[in-house]
Order: structure tokens, then sequence, then C-alpha cells
């Protein structure tokens, strides 16, 4: 029984035992109700599985439509795809026929189309391929692999090379079905790349193998990638430490234990430990233990990697530090220079400028000279071509040195004098970059150079024009004066000038000199010039003359000026002043020409009786010349020291020996020879020269007889003129002094005319003199204005008596009476007297008889030269030398 | 453990003959809705059993091994030899959202030797899923939890739990069992077939589906179940339920009951969430697979063999009930079959069901599949 209705029946059950049919009716009913419900269910289910299934199918269908249809144009394309790839394409069916091939194919294979139409064996074609030489270039091994292997499917990928030279790279792939596709890539142009690139990469191996700088690189894995042996190197590292794949913080580890880092302290250790070092980009440099600076730099890579580089720049740091070092020691130099150093562009842009620079130019500072006077160039210069000529010699020679301008100091306009050196510094390729030049302030040289040009062409004593500047002047304004314009030229001198220097000395001449100047000066036009050429001796050119009264005017203006009183040291001095006057053109157009007759104008001025002025005359004689040319010459002789003493003995009769000997000047003239007294002694006296010579007689004489043995006497004569010297006194003093001879070892004859002036000053002299213990002698006496009146003036030592009393004349008997008296006299006065012109023994002889005892002539001895009288250790030229 | 089944009648009263030295630690009870909510059967009980915790539900028909029934009410009397029992009790109406209430009975139970949890939930006012969640996230990992959702017949009006006092709606028990020397094994499983497309929940809200692919899910529901069945709506989408499933959490797919539908808006209601983005694919059952589901069930909760004594309880959805009219005896005995016989046996056709998912483990409230809760104890000489 159904175990349902089984419980259909239990419900059913009535108390009784028996069943409610018409219950049991209800559940049995209600069970085939819902058991039909149930399959009706399921077959509504089974309806709708049905229709999804359908549903499901149709879209399956209409998915395999599609994809069929997909699938053809995919097979299209992919036909397309094939004939048109790069890359060969062969496929082999299990059964090792091609099922496929593409153009490409036969053209790598170098097979023919046909070779591969109607599924050839690959095998077939590999040996086809063999036998054509396709893989002639792989090498035996190669083929023979080709032969046995190569056609069998399997995964690989090898590469050869055609006989072409095109590199394939071919890729087998066994497929599930036991079949295999092969893929033929051509190459060439990769491997000839990778070839490159190997290439390449050993090149840059190489490379940072050989560079100074140690290179390491270090992964994003904080591992050490690669790194060069200069890394080792530079690093101290044993040999087999460091190695590729090595953390790099082994690498720390060991530097830190090895002490690496102590000088660099604590700190840096501590960063590098925490791995700072290796974070980030940055540059340090640090000093290795071993004195070794390493400068080392880290770049991050984008990975996260590192490449650091370590440079030794030890030597680079030393040579910066020399560089600093010289720097500071040029700086210093430039700082500190007094010359002024600068640098200016081509421009004249100033660039650069030392604190001397800035100073000369007025500045404090370098600063401040850039602001205010940021280029020297145009208005530097005081003359602006300056710049120009600058410019131009710098371009032409490329430096400069000692160019000397006046340039204005640039903060006062002060106008200075600068000496500049300069120099252009150009660039590698030899272009020019800049000026750089010193300075130095030449305003005091130049000053000095204007002083000693002024000297060279001006009188010190009067700043007046000298003789150089005059004739220069003089010269100029004959040429320029040309066109019918007279220019005039006198000569001036002060008349008596001599008797002040030798009055009251040089100082009070020399005062006399400048107020004599200043006159001068005053009393000339502007136009004018008035010159001094030494001396006394003054010249004035007056050019542009229009008529000689101006000139007439003039001289007598000079006379005037001149002649006035001059009050020196509070004493009123007179000297007179004369003029000669030449004119050009008409007495020449020579400068020198005109002033020498000039000259001749003022001596013929002179002559006529000072005080006044003359004019060249072409009639002044040749006499007159003459004279002066020896006047000229005499002055010569004094500075040439050519006056000569020759001696004449003085015998004393009754020992017959000399007792004394009579000096005698002689003029040794280089061209004339030997000129006795007569041919110069006026000329000297009127020029007042006589006093010099008379001066060199009297040293020269003292001198010899000072280191002649015997005690002999020496007799000098004196012209009245040196009586007119106040210092006669002096110089004899002066020349017994010099010479170490005693006084009454010598003797000075004087000329009746010394008392014919002023006796009692020239008494006055001689009186000195006698108490000096210098005996005087009056010579030729007997003549002339002689005067025994004399003799009683003067209490001579000596009379010498003229030869004239001597000589045997028709009047003989006249001068044996005059001689006889006079020797009487000088008996009676008890002075000694000698008798001149002894010529014969007949004369001597009568003299001793009429009781003559000293007496002088050619009988006892011709004037001679010392050398020849006391032999040669005497001569001028000996004494010379012992004094 | 020892056991008693016995049962309760208006006018007969206790079955219970009653033996002097049992004195339970809990008593089971099930019956229609009516008959737990008068009381009487509670103070019957309490009277018989003043030291055990007493619980019990309407339902929408309960069982033991001989008989299907709407008017007895069948209890079961529990005395455990090693678990130790405890009770919570709560009403969700005291609570913001059964996720709370779920919280809170958690953690009134929650001890370190918690080891099972048999919750006994009002069925039409508490959101089963909600609940689960609350509840098996309070009391962690490795606690069992099983149970079911109070029944009212088929009327859906109003459903009734007992936890220690009568009955009264919106009340939820939880029984956890602490202790060693026990086992608590469950089984879960339905025997609903799926067809058709799976498809998409693209707009929800809690229970309420709109739409499935876009699409109005009322219409393709009904065009699916032809109009004999639509005319029968919604009682005769008890047959036709959902196996949902989240697409991105495979395996955890769970049955969907429709407990309503609305036209007018094309919704329809399920005893339980209908989360957007899961799948959903409809299912139909035939007597002998749902037969055979739950002898499945009951297979998974059977005892190892030297098991000495037993007591399952066994939660069926009241549409399989519905859907298998008198056959539904067959999947009682189909059942009863897989467990020992020696061992108690007592169960309830339910609104919802409420086991660790028999592929994931994870607990969770099922629709249309029988639930068996089997605890096991060895001999306490044995212990």
């Amino acid at each position: 029984m159904h175990k349902l209705f089984k419980k259909q029946l239990e419900q059913a059950r009535l108390s009784d035992g028996t069943h409610d049919i018409a219950r049991l009716a209800e559940l049995v009913s209600a069970a085939y109700e819902e058991s039909d419900r149930d399959r009706r269910r399921t077959d509504r289910s089974m309806e709708l599985m049905i229709q999804e299934l359908d549903s499901f199918n149709l879209g399956l269908q209409q998915s395999v439509d599609q994809r069929t249809a997909e699938l053809a144009i995919a097979t299209s394309t992919i036909n397309a795809t094939l004939s048109n790839v790069d890359q060969g394409i062969v496929m082999i069916d299990p059964d090792g026929r091609v099922s496929v091939f593409n153009r490409r194919f036969i053209e790598f294979s170098g097979l023919q189309p046909e070779d591969c139409e109607n599924k050839p064996f690959f095998r077939d074609l590999v040996d086809k391929m063999l036998a054509q030489g396709e893989f002639a270039r792989m090498g035996s091994e190669f083929q023979l692999w080709a032969a046995k292997v190569a056609h069998k499917p399997g995964n690989r990928v090898f590469e050869r090379t055609r006989p072409n030279g095109a590199v394939l790279r071919v890729q087998t792939k066994r497929m599930a079905n036991g079949g295999e596709v092969r893929v033929l890539s051509d190459i060439t142009d990769l491997a000839r790349r990778r070839q490159e690139v190997e290439t390449i990469r050993r090149e840059l191996e190489e490379t940072i193998e050989n560079v100074s700088q140690g290179i390491m690189k270090i992964g994003p894995d904080k591992k050490v990638e690669f790194f060069n042996s200069r890394v080792v190197e530079l690093l101290g590292l044993p040999p087999t430490l460091l190695r590729a794949g090595m953390p790099f913080e082994e690498l720390l580890e060991y530097q830190i234990g090895a002490g690496e880092f102590d000088n660099m302290g604590q700190d840096f250790i501590e960063f590098v430990r925490s791995g700072g070092v290796a974070l980030a980009n940055q540059s340090y440099e640090r000093r290795r233990p071993n004195g070794i600076i390493l400068d080392i730099h880290t770049i991050v890579l984008p990975d996260g990697g590192a490449v650091r580089t370590f440079a030794d720049v030890t030597e680079a740091r030393s040579r910066e530090l020399r560089l600093e070092r010289a720097e500071a020691e040029f700086r210093s130099l430039f700082e500190n220079s007094i010359v002024g150093i600068y640098r200016s562009a081509m421009d004249g842009t100033q660039l650069r400028a030392n604190p001397a620079f800035a100073r000369l130019n007025g500045y404090e500072s370098e600063a401040e000279l850039l602001e205010h006077a940021s280029s020297l160039a145009h208005n530097w210069y005081v003359d602006p071509d300056r710049r120009d000529e600058f410019a131009a010699i710098m371009a032409r020679d490329g430096r400069t040195t000692d160019f000397v301008s006046e340039v204005y100091r640039m903060k006062t306009g002060e106008k200075i004098w600068i000496s500049e050196a300069a120099w252009i510094v150009r660039d590698a390729e030899g272009r020019p970059l800049y000026y750089e030049g010193m300075v130095i302030d030449a305003t005091d040289r130049k000053r000095a150079e204007s002083e000693i040009e002024h000297l060279a062409l001006h009188d010190m004593l009067t700043s007046l024009p000298n003789r150089t500047l005059f004739l220069e002047k003089l010269t100029n304004s004959i040429a320029t004066n040309r066109k019918g314009q007279e220019v005039a030229v006198l000569c001036l001198d002060l008349d008596h000038f001599k008797d002040v220097n030798d009055t009251m000395g040089h100082d009070s001449g020399d005062v006399l000199l400048r107020m004599a100047a200043r006159r001068l000066t005053r009393a000339v036009p502007a136009h004018g010039m008035a010159a001094r050429f030494g001396g006394d001796e003054f010249a004035v050119i007056l050019p542009d003359l229009r008529d000689r009264d101006t000139v007439v005017q003039l001289a007598k203006r000079l006379v005037r000026a001149l002649s006035m009183p001059y009050r020196i040291r509070g004493k009123r001095v007179f000297v007179g002043a004369s003029v000669g006057v030449a004119i050009a053109p008409t007495d020449g157009n020579d400068a020198q020409e005109l002033l020498k007759k000039a000259d001749i104008a003022l001596y013929r001025a002179k002559r006529d009786g000072r005080g006044t002025y003359a004019f060249f005359d072409p009639g002044m004689t040749a006499a007159l010349l003459a004279r002066r040319e020896v006047e000229q010459d005499l002055r010569r002789a004094i500075q040439n020291d050519e006056f000569v003493l020759f001696y004449q003995p003085i015998i004393d009769l009754e020992h017959n020996e000399p007792a004394a000997y009579e000096a005698l000047i002689r003029w040794k003239h280089p061209e004339k020879g030997m000129l006795p007294p007569a041919y110069f002694i006026d000329i000297a006296e009127e020029s007042g020269l006589i006093l010099q010579i008379g001066e060199i007689a009297l040293r020269q004489a003292c001198a010899t007889f000072a280191k002649l043995p015997g005690g002999k006497q020496v007799s000098v004569n004196l012209s009245p003129i040196q009586f007119r010297n106040h210092q006669l006194a002096v110089s004899v003093i002066n020349a017994l002094a010099m010479a170490g001879l005693p006084p009454h070892r010598l003797i000075l004859e004087i000329t009746e005319s010394v008392l014919l002036t002023d006796d009692t000053r020239t008494l006055e002299i001689l009186r000195q003199l006698r108490l000096l213990g210098v005996q005087i002698a009056l010579d030729d006496f007997g003549i002339g204005h002689s005067s025994l009146s004399y003799i009683q003036k003067f209490p001579f030592d000596k009379i010498k008596i003229d030869r004239s009393f001597v000589q045997d004349t028709d009047d003989g008997t006249m001068n044996m009476a005059i001689r006889r008296a006079i020797l009487g006299l000088g008996q009676d006065l008890s002075v000694d007297v000698v008798v001149e012109g002894v010529e014969t023994t007949q004369q001597r002889d009568m003299l001793i008889f009429e009781g003559a005892r000293f007496a002088q002539g050619y009988l006892f001895g011709k004037p001679e030269p010392a050398s020849i009288v006391f032999g040669e250790e005497y001569s001028v030229e000996s004494m010379r030398r012992v004094a | 453990m020892r056991t008693f089944e016995f049962e309760w009648h208006a006018e007969r009263g206790l079955s219970w003959t009653g033996e002097a030295d049992f004195e339970p630690d809990l008593v089971l009870f099930f019956g229609e809705r009516a008959t737990v909510a008068q009381g009487a059967c509670f103070r019957a009980l309490r009277e018989a059993f003043p030291e055990a915790r007493i619980v019990g539900c309407s339902t929408g028909g309960q069982f033991n091994a001989e008989v299907i029934t709407d008017e007895r009410v069948l209890a079961v009397a529990v005395k455990f030899h090693h678990a130790r029992v405890d009770l919570a009790t709560i009403n969700s109406s005291d609570f913001p959202d059964s996720e709370a209430c779920g919280r809170a009975l958690a953690q009134s139970l929650r001890r370190p030797d918690l080891k099972a949890v048999l919750v006994i939930s009002d069925g039409l006012q508490v959101n089963g899923s909600k609940l689960v969640a609350g509840l098996t996230q309070g009391v962690g990992p490795g606690v069992v939890v099983s149970g079911g959702m109070a029944g009212d017949g088929t009327l859906f009006e109003n459903t009734i739990v007992a936890a220690n006092a009568p009955g009264c709606s919106g009340a939820i028990a939880a029984i956890g069992f602490f202790g060693s020397g026990f086992e608590v094994r469950t089984g879960s499983a339905g025997g609903w077939d799926v067809f058709g497309p799976r498809r998409r929940i693209t707009k929800s809200s809690a229970n309420v589906l709109f739409e499935l692919d876009g699409k109005p899910a009322l219409e393709l529901y009904e065009r699916y179940l032809g109009a004999d069945e639509v005319r029968d709506l919604p009682g005769s989408g008890l047959l036709f339920p959902l196996r949902i499933d989240d697409p991105d959490a495979p395996g955890n797919d769970v049955v969907r009951t429709i407990l309503a539908i609305d036209r007018e808006v094309g919704s329809m209601t399920f005893a339980g969430d209908m989360p957007e983005g899961w799948t959903a694919q409809l299912m139909r059952g035939s007597f002998d697979r749902l037969i055979e589901g739950a002898a499945d069930a009951a297979r998974q909760s059977a005892a190892p063999e030297d098991e000495v004594s037993g007591l399952s309880v066994l939660i069926s959805c009241i549409g399989r009930r519905l859907l298998m009219g008198q056959r539904a005896v067959d999947e009682v005995d189909a059942a009863a079959e897989e467990l020992a016989r020696n061992h108690a046996m007592i169960g309830f056709y339910s609104y919802g069901e409420i086991s660790p998912h028999s592929g994931s483990g994870f607990c969770q409230l099922h629709n249309q599949t029988m639930t068996v809760f089997s605890i096991y104890e060895r001999a306490a000489r044995i212990s």
C-alpha cells in the first residue's frame, strides 16, 4: 500500500475503527490534485526550461553565425596579413607537411613558390635549402644540425645568416596537434644595431673603466650594480671587497669600520648610516684619512637607483688654494699699490679700478669711481685727441708705456699729469677683450721736467732766458721778420760790476745782477726778450722794429734804468751800463753774427767812455776787432791756464851770483805760440782781466820759489789796475800761504804810475804788504813821471833803474850821471838798487865801478822757463803736479 | 542528556506523565498562533517545570517523527549532563533595528565557553537577515548560530514568541549552550532546482525587489510563472523562490521566498534582503527533490556513531509545506530516517530559517530550506 494512502487511511479512520469514506475520498482527491499541480508545475518548469533553452539555442545560433562571419573576415584578414607581414611564416601539419606559408617565407628560404605548393614535406624543403647553399654561411655544424634536427617540430629560437648577409631570427613553436609554426624575422638591422650597441657598450665599459673618476651604480634595491676599478682605488678598498650585487650598506659599514669617516665627525657617520647619502641628489667633498680629497656626487635615478661618482680633487683643491693665495697676493698688490691700476672695456667703460686709481681721480673707493665716472674715455683727457692717440697706439702696438697726458681728476676737475702704461688683454683667439693699465701721477715729474727745461734755457740766477733760448728766439724773430721789419739785437754789460763783486763780495754781486735783470725785464717791451749770458753780460731782442729811433730810445732807457743806484745790504751802489746794437737785416741775418756785431758795438761803446750806447758800424777797425778777439782769447786762456812764468836772474855783483829772479809772464797761446806781455797786457788791463792774470802770476811764482832751495827771492810785477782791487793784500797773503813761501822772499815790483792815481789808498795797501814782510820794488825808475817824491812817499826796499840808463846811447853821459845819482841815492837811503838791461861785461864792469850792487840783463841770463833756470823738476807741469 | 517529548492540548492538557528525578534545563514548545498567544500552555509548562527555561513560538505547523499537526502543541524537555543553558530575551520594539537586537542578545550571552546559540524570533516584525548579522557579529566566530522565525500558518498576520513568559509578538529568544562535553551540529538544505538565466538585482530596498536586469521584476516573474500560477499569487510564489548570490563572494547563495507582491509598483516583497548587485535565479521545487533536500539537511547534522544522546530541532519553511501538501510528511519522514531513532526530535514550519551555510559555514537567514539544529552529549560516565 502506498505510504501516503496509509496516512490517508489513518486520517480517515474513525474512533470505532471504521473509515470515513467521504473524508478519505477528500484526502485522496486532494492528493491527486496536489500531484497534478506538481506535475503541472513540473511541466511548466520544463516548458520554461525549453523556452530558455530555445532562446539560448537561438542566441547560440546567432552567435555561431556571427562568429562564422567573423571568422571568415578574420581568415581573410589573416591571409592578407600573412602575405603582408614582415615575417616569413610557415605552418607544418602533424604529418610534417607544409600547410601554410607566405610570400616572405619564400623570400627568406631562397625557395620558389612552387616548391611549397601541394603540401610538400618540410624536411624536403630543408634539404633543398641545404642543397642550394642557403646555410652556407652558417658553418658545417649548423648544416649538420639543419639536416638532422631542424625540420623536426619543437620550440626553438635561433638566428642564421643568409648567403646575402641578411640575418634571420627563426622561431618555431610546436602546436598542440603535433604540428609546428615557424616564424622567420629579418633582424638584419636589429643585429647590426645589436652589434653597434655591443660596441658602444664595450666602449662605454672601457671608457668608464678608464675615466679618472670612480663610478658606481647602486640599484633601487640599494645594491651595488656596477663600479669601475677607480672606485676601489680612490676609496682604498681591499681588491676583493667590492662586488656587484653587494648591499651598498655593507660597503658603508666596512668604511665606517675601517675609520674612513673618522675625520668627518660622528654626525656624518650617523648620516651615512641612516642611508642619507644614497637617497638624494647631492654633492659633497670629503677628505680621506690618507689626505686625498674626494668630490662625491650622487644622482638619483627615476627607478630609485643612484649613480655615484668619486673624483680625486686633491690636486685641484691644492691648486685652488695656491690660486687663492696667489690671488690674495695679487689682490693685495692691487689694493695696496700706490700705482693706479685699472681695467676698462675697449669703449672706455671702467670695469675695475684699484684704490690708488680711485684716489688719483679724487674718489674714495672703486665703487664711488665706477658710480660717478663709469667711463673715462672721452672726458678724462684734457686734450680730447689724447684718447684717440691712445687708442691708435694700442691698436698699433698692443701696448704703451709712459704715455704721458694731462687729465682731469674726475671728482674735482683739477688738472693733473699722468703717465700711463697700458696693454690690451686678448682672449684665446686673440680678440681684444679690454684694456688694462697702470697710472701714476706724473704731475711732479712733469713739473720737474719743465723746470729742467726752464733751467736749460734760463739763467739760474736771474731766471732770464739764457744764450741758447736767446739765440733761438733771435733766429725765429729773424725768420719771421723777413717782410721788411727789422730786428734789433742789443748787448749790454754793467760798467764797474767787477768792482762790486770785488769789494762787496759775490753775494752782493748776485743781488745786483738780479736787480739789474728785473730792471731790464721791465724796460724791454713784451714782444722783446731780455737774456743773461753770464757775468754781467746781458742781451735784448727787439723784434718788429719800425724805426731806429725805437732802438735808440730803448738803448737810452736801458742805460738809464741800469745806471740808477742800487741799494744792496743798506748801501747805495752805482754801476753804469753800456749798450751795443746791431740790426737785422742791415748787419746780417745770422743770429750769431748779429750777436757778435752787437758785442763789437758794445766794445766800442765802452771804449768810447762807458755809460753810453753804440750802433754797429762796418767802419769799426779791424784792430778793434782784433783787440776784442784778444780779450776773448784771454778769457779763455785764464780758464785754460795758458800762462807761464819765465825767470831772469838778478845778480849780486859783489858775489857774482843770483840774488833773486824776476818772474816774467808769458802766454803760451795754443795757436800763436809763446806770446810776450806786450801782446796782451794792455788789453788785459783794459778789460780788467789783469786782476786774474796777476793773481796767477803771484801764485805760480810763490809756489815755484817755495820749493826752490837756497832762500833766493822772486820778484813779481804788479799792474796799477791790481791796486784798484781792495783784495790785493788778501791775494798776496793767500798766494804766500798756499805756497808756504816766507813773505821776505817775495818782491812786488810796481811802476810809478801806480802811485799816480789815488796814492793814499795805494800807499796803504803797500804798507800793509810791507808789514807782512813782503819787499816792494819801484820798477822802471828814471823814466816817465818819475819823481823823487815817490821815494819819499814810500820806503821802497828796491829801486830798479830802467834799462835805458845802461844802454850806450848818444846821450851816454847824461844816462851815466842820472844812473850814478840814483845809485848814490840808494846808498844814502839804504835802498837796494838794481840796474836793468846789462848786456855786456863793459857795462857790468862800469856798474861795479860805480858801486852798483845788483844787476839784471842778458849778460847774466835771459828770461827762461823754470825748467831751464832751475831744472826740469821746476817746470810748470811739475809744479802743477806737486800742487 | 535526558529528553522527554510530549504534547499539550487545550482540553486534555499536558500528555506529560512525569518523572520524579527529572528536572529539565530547557523546554521547547511549538503551536499555532492562537494557542501560544493564549498563555494557558505556558502556564501549564511552567507549573510542570518550575526551574526550566521555557521557550516556544507560533508556527505554520509543528511536527515530530510521528506527526505533522496544526492543532496540537508539541513540546520537548531536556536535561543536559554537560551543557549549561542560558536564555536571553528581548523585544524588538525596544531596539532601533534588528541588527541592534542581534547585538544585544549576543552581548548578554557572550562568555568564553559559549558554544552555540539557538534563536527563536518573531517572524514578521524582525528582519531576520539583520538579526543574524548582529548576532553572529556579537558572539564572534566559532559560535554556532541556528534557529528560525516564528510562523502564523498561511496568514502572515502576527507571530508570537514565548520565552520564560507567556508569548507576545516582537519577542526574540536566544538560548545559549555553554561548556564542553557536548557537540552541536547543524544542517541546511532546500532541494530546490535553479533554472533559467542568472539575472542581476538592479534595484531593491532591503527585502523589496523592484528590478532585475533593469526590468520590472514582477513582470519578469509572472512571465515565468504562467497564467495559472499568476492567478494564485502571492501564495503560488512560495513555489517559485529565487536563489540569490553575491557575485563578489560566490558560494553564499541563499533562497528567498516571496511574501507579497505589489502590482501597482511592480515590486515583490521577500522573506529576506535582496541586496542590489547580487544575482538572482528562478528556482522550482518538485516533491521528490524537496524531500531529498530535507534528508540532506538531516544528514548534515546527524550524530557521530558513538553519541549516546541527542536532540534535533528541525525548522522547515512554510513554503515547503504549502507546496508539498500531504506529501510534507514524506519530508519529515525522510529527515527523521537520517537521524538516530533513539534521539529526541521536534520541528516546526517557519517564516525563515537561521543556519550556517552548508557551503561557506557563514550563518545566514534562509528561506525554503529544511534547517536542523542537533545537540549531542556523551554519557555522563564517559565524560
